[in-house]
């Protein structure tokens, strides 16, 4: 089950009333604004909470998004690239949010950096479908896969700090 | 198109929004758990000091905690609990105790008490509430405060202590801290109690007085001693505290008037009166009230000496008069008998011939002299009769009656068969006569007798008790009157005419254990007098046992020259039957007189055996026991010596002080013709055949051998044996046919048959042959030897 932090904040992000993939032309379009909406709001309220944890952006059709995450550990700021395109199916079919840097880096991941998801997240989404949004599948997916996985990673020395391994460099 | 485009147009924006939102700075914000995880920090590297707050949301700095106290403190009016504060504050009750602990340690004005914080200012204003109350009611106690404001006493007392005279205008009980009076209230308590107490004319209990009129007890007590000693109030107080009482002078001047006009009046004075009057202890205060006065205390009351004069001149006029007074009459009514009595037993120190009875009643001695002078009349006449009629007297008396009068005469008053046979038997002791055969027979008769009587009494009683008792009891004492005729007898005494019955009984009682004294007396002297003995020569019991005495032994000695002119065998037989009869008999004189020397009583005199003197002479002590043992011992042997030797010693000076005078030849021949005269005295008037033979034999002997002889009936034929040679033919077998006859008649007895008809002749014939020959030998004896008898009776 997901826990209670995300719970809340995931409560707290608006739903969406669209049902379209980006296929469907102008109706898209509402949902893609809805999207934005959603997204906005669960950014303004992570920043409310001083959780802020990632930044995206997306093509123009709305199609493909792109951006960063980070994660605070040890009082060091771990940050990865974050990418993911809208599958044709959506919303019936969840985004796969993947993490390129880390492929191969770790089991929890299908190729090309494709997080796996909890065993939760799948029926969560396909029950709330069309309510669910980027936002959700953030929250939801790539929020709580990165509370577990990178101080696993940071512990087994796969992940190190920027500063450490090319500190001088930036 | 435009509408898709105007959606595109929106979308861009949106997009730009979102970068904005996202590029826009985070707030500077930190959260919770950072806050309280650097002031975690910052309070273990010890840079700062805070407290928590009960619910843990706040911090609290020590100088803003030590603050806010003394803030709250200020606005609860400078009293303030802990854990008000505490619950005001949201602090621990810890943080907050040391803090308030470290302020009282650092400002004067602060205190803790009872878990309150207080200050100053606060008792100053409690003093000034206090003072207020003074004034009010003009005196309070530290108890009431300490309920009142809920402090304890000794804190309370020390800050009002501490304020008395500045804030608090009062005085604070020199002996009771507790209380703080004004002196208004002093002064009106002190009048109140003066006022109360003046009004009072008899003893009050101060503690009633003290709840009456709610006066501060300690203050009261200390007043009223000061109005005591200082003569303010008349009066005087007894007792501590509580139990004090309060006591005017008025009442006991009042009470004393009383006593002394009571007593004076009346000559004594009544404790319980007295109590009444409120003294509690009378005897005290009749003692100190009258110390000159010569008073008789008794149980319930004292008197002094009028009374006593009045009793004493009473007494002295009855015992003068020889009658009675009763003092109760003269004696007010709370006098109880005990009282009575003890003032009798003083005033009858001095008078020794009075009596007190029925505890009030006193009689003169005179009185009962006069009472029992009656009795003594009664008492003769009484005693005659009884002498005659009562049984006991016979068996109590006579026995020792026959013992001691061997020469009395068979002519008394008493017809019984058995006193004669006694009587005889005793005779016989003395005058050779048939005395062993009839003393045993007697004896049996006696037992028999006495067996016939206690069946009597079975038979009327039916009590076995009794029946042992009754003789028993009857042979030591014997009554006179029971007390209710004596009483009926000195009711007639007109002395007496109307005295109370418990008097006359009282008498009666005096009266009874010398009257049945002296009636055993006179019973006994008169029943002596009857058998021929005076009482007066009964008292001289000392010459009149020596005679007895010196008869005995004479006729023993003279029995025993006798009896040596026979061979030996006979001559043991007859010693044997001397020591059992008259040997016996003064064996039974001497032990008689020293058992009465020695205050044994003897029973039955006569009635001895060996072994009851055995026993008789166990209870008496000294050297004539043994001796006694002795004597009585020598009677069971064959010699006479050593009988005679001990009852030499006996009668020594150093027992019984008699002198046995062995009798010259002019008296010893005087007795012998005496006892011969006796015997033919009775051979004349004998007619029983073996009597007669026995007879005729002993006066034989005694003339042929001028000795006298003491023989048993078994003895007889020995006798006549003896007297063969010196008679003549004819008269010896006389002697013998009778002898035969009388053997034949015993035998005939024995075997049960009746006497033949035709013996009875030759019999009488014999008896008159024989007597004859007793006679007629005597004559010629005499005649032929009496040169020396005639002489002597010149």
């Amino acid at each position: 089950m997901v826990d209670e932090a995300t719970k809340r904040s995931l409560a707290q992000i608006p739903l969406l009333k669209t049902k379209a993939g980006p296929r469907d032309g102008e109706i898209w379009v509402g949902r893609l604004k809805e999207e934005y909406q959603s997204l906005i709001k669960y950014v303004q309220n992570n920043k409310e909470a001083d959780n802020d944890w990632f930044r995206l952006e997306s093509n123009k059709e709305g199609t493909r998004w792109f951006g960063k995450c980070w994660y605070i550990h040890e009082l060091l700021k771990y940050e990865f690239d974050v990418e993911f395109d809208i599958p044709v199916t959506y919303p019936t079919t969840a985004p796969e949010i993947a993490l390129p840097e880390l492929d191969g880096k770790t089991a929890k991941m299908y190729r090309g950096g494709k997080i796996c998801m909890t065993d939760h997240f799948k029926p969560l989404w396909a029950r709330n479908v069309p309510k669910f949004g980027i936002a959700h599948a953030m929250a939801l997916g790539l929020g709580p896969w990165l509370a577990v996985e990178i101080p696993d990673l940071i512990e087994k020395g796969i992940v190190t700090h920027k500063d450490n391994t090319a500190g001088a460099g930036e | 198109m435009k509408t898709t485009m105007a959606d595109w147009e929106e979308v861009k924006k949106l997009a730009a929004d979102f970068q904005r939102v996202q590029l826009s700075s985070t707030k500077q914000k930190l959260s919770e758990r950072n806050v309280i995880e650097i002031v975690t920090k910052l309070i273990e590297l010890g840079s700062i000091e805070v407290i928590y707050t009960v619910d843990g949301k706040e911090y609290i700095t020590p100088y803003e905690l030590r603050k806010e106290i003394k803030e709250e403190l200020l606005v609860h009016g400078g009293r303030i609990n802990l854990v008000e504060l505490t619950q005001i504050l949201n602090v621990d009750f810890n943080h907050v105790e040391s803090k308030a602990n470290e302020l009282v340690h650092q400002e004067q004005n602060l205190s803790i008490v009872l878990g309150q914080l207080i200050d100053k200012s606060y008792m100053d204003m409690l003093a000034e509430e206090v003072n207020d109350n003074l004034q009010e009611k003009g005196h309070v106690t530290i108890p009431e405060l300490t309920k009142q404001y809920d402090l304890p006493a000794d804190f309370l007392s020390r800050n009002l202590h501490s304020r008395l005279g500045t804030i608090i205008e009062g005085h604070i009980d020199s002996y009771d801290k507790d209380i703080i009076y004004t002196d208004a209230f002093i002064t009106r308590m002190k009048a109140q109690i003066r006022g109360a107490l003046s009004a009072v004319t008899r003893p009050v209990l101060v503690g009633t007085f003290v709840q009456l009129y709610k006066f501060q007890e300690r203050i009261f007590f200390n007043i009223l001693e000061e109005l005591v000693n200082t003569k303010v109030l008349a009066g005087s107080i007894s007792g501590r505290l509580d139990k004090a009482t309060y006591i005017p002078h008025i009442y006991t001047k009042s009470q004393n008037e009383w006593v002394d006009n009571f007593f004076r009046q009346n000559g004594y004075l009544e404790y319980d009166a007295l109590k009444r009057l409120g003294i509690t202890d009378p005897k005290d205060f009749i003692k100190k009230r009258f110390k000159g006065e010569q008073l008789l205390f008794l149980s319930t009351c004292c008197t002094g000496h009028t009374i006593l004069d009045q009793i004493e001149v009473s007494v002295e006029e009855a015992l003068n008069d020889g009658s009675w007074v009763d003092i109760m009459p003269l004696l007010p009514s709370v006098f109880s008998n005990k009282d009575a009595n003890t003032l009798l037993a003083g005033c009858l120190k001095n008078h020794s011939n009075a009596i007190i009875c029925c505890e009030t009643i006193v009689a003169s001695d005179k009185l009962i002299s006069e009472c029992s002078k009656p009795f003594p009349d009664l008492m003769a006449i009484k005693a005659e009769k009884d002498a005659k009629s009562h049984p006991v007297f016979k068996s109590g008396f006579e026995s020792e009656l026959n013992s001691k009068s061997d020469t009395s005469t068979a002519g008394n008053t008493k017809e019984d068969k058995k006193d004669q046979r006694r009587k005889k038997a005793a005779a016989g002791s003395g005058s050779t006569k048939s005395g062993g055969g009839t003393q045993g027979r007697e004896i049996k008769t006696k037992s028999v007798k006495k067996k016939g009587y206690k069946g009597r009494d079975v038979e009327v009683d039916s009590d076995e008790e009794t029946m042992v008792a009754k003789p028993k009891s009857r042979s030591t004492e014997i009554e006179f009157m029971n007390i209710e005729e004596i009483e009926n007898i000195i009711r007639k005494n007109k002395a007496l005419e109307d005295c109370p019955d418990e008097l006359v009984t009282e008498i009666a009682q005096q009266l009874i254990r010398p009257l049945t004294k002296q009636y055993q007396e006179v019973a006994k002297s008169i029943f002596l007098q009857t058998s021929g003995l005076s009482s007066s020569k009964r008292k001289k019991t000392q010459v009149e046992l020596q005679d007895k005495l010196i008869g005995l032994w004479t006729n023993a000695r003279l029995f025993e020259k006798g009896l040596k002119l026979f061979e030996d065998d006979t001559e043991t037989v007859l010693t044997r039957h001397l020591l059992r009869t008259v040997c016996s008999d003064i064996t039974n004189l001497v032990l008689n007189a020293i058992a009465a020397d020695h205050m044994v009583s003897v029973e039955d005199e006569a009635q001895l055996t060996i072994e009851s003197r055995a026993k008789l002479i166990a209870k008496i002590p000294g050297d004539s026991n043994v001796l006694l043992t002795k004597l009585n011992s020598s009677l069971n042997g064959k010699s006479l010596e050593d009988f005679f030797n001990t009852l030499d010693i006996l009668c020594g000076p150093a027992h019984l002080g008699i002198l046995l005078k062995k009798p010259d030849k002019k008296k010893e021949r005087q007795l012998t013709f005496s006892h011969r005269q006796t015997l033919c005295d009775q051979i004349t008037a004998e007619i029983d055949p073996a009597m007669t033979l026995h007879l005729a034999c002993v006066i034989l002997f005694q003339k042929f051998t001028q000795c006298i002889l003491h023989v048993p009936g078994k003895c007889v034929p020995q006798v006549v044996m003896f007297l063969k040679p010196h008679l003549e033919p004819d008269s010896f077998k006389e002697l013998v046919h009778l002898q035969d006859l009388v053997i034949a008649e015993l035998q005939r007895q024995q075997s049960g048959g009746d006497a033949e008809e035709k013996d009875i002749p030759i019999l009488e014939d014999t008896i008159n042959k024989v007597k004859a020959v007793a006679m007629t030998t005597k004559k010629s004896i005499l005649n032929s030897n009496s040169s020396g008898a005639d002489a002597v009776e010149m």
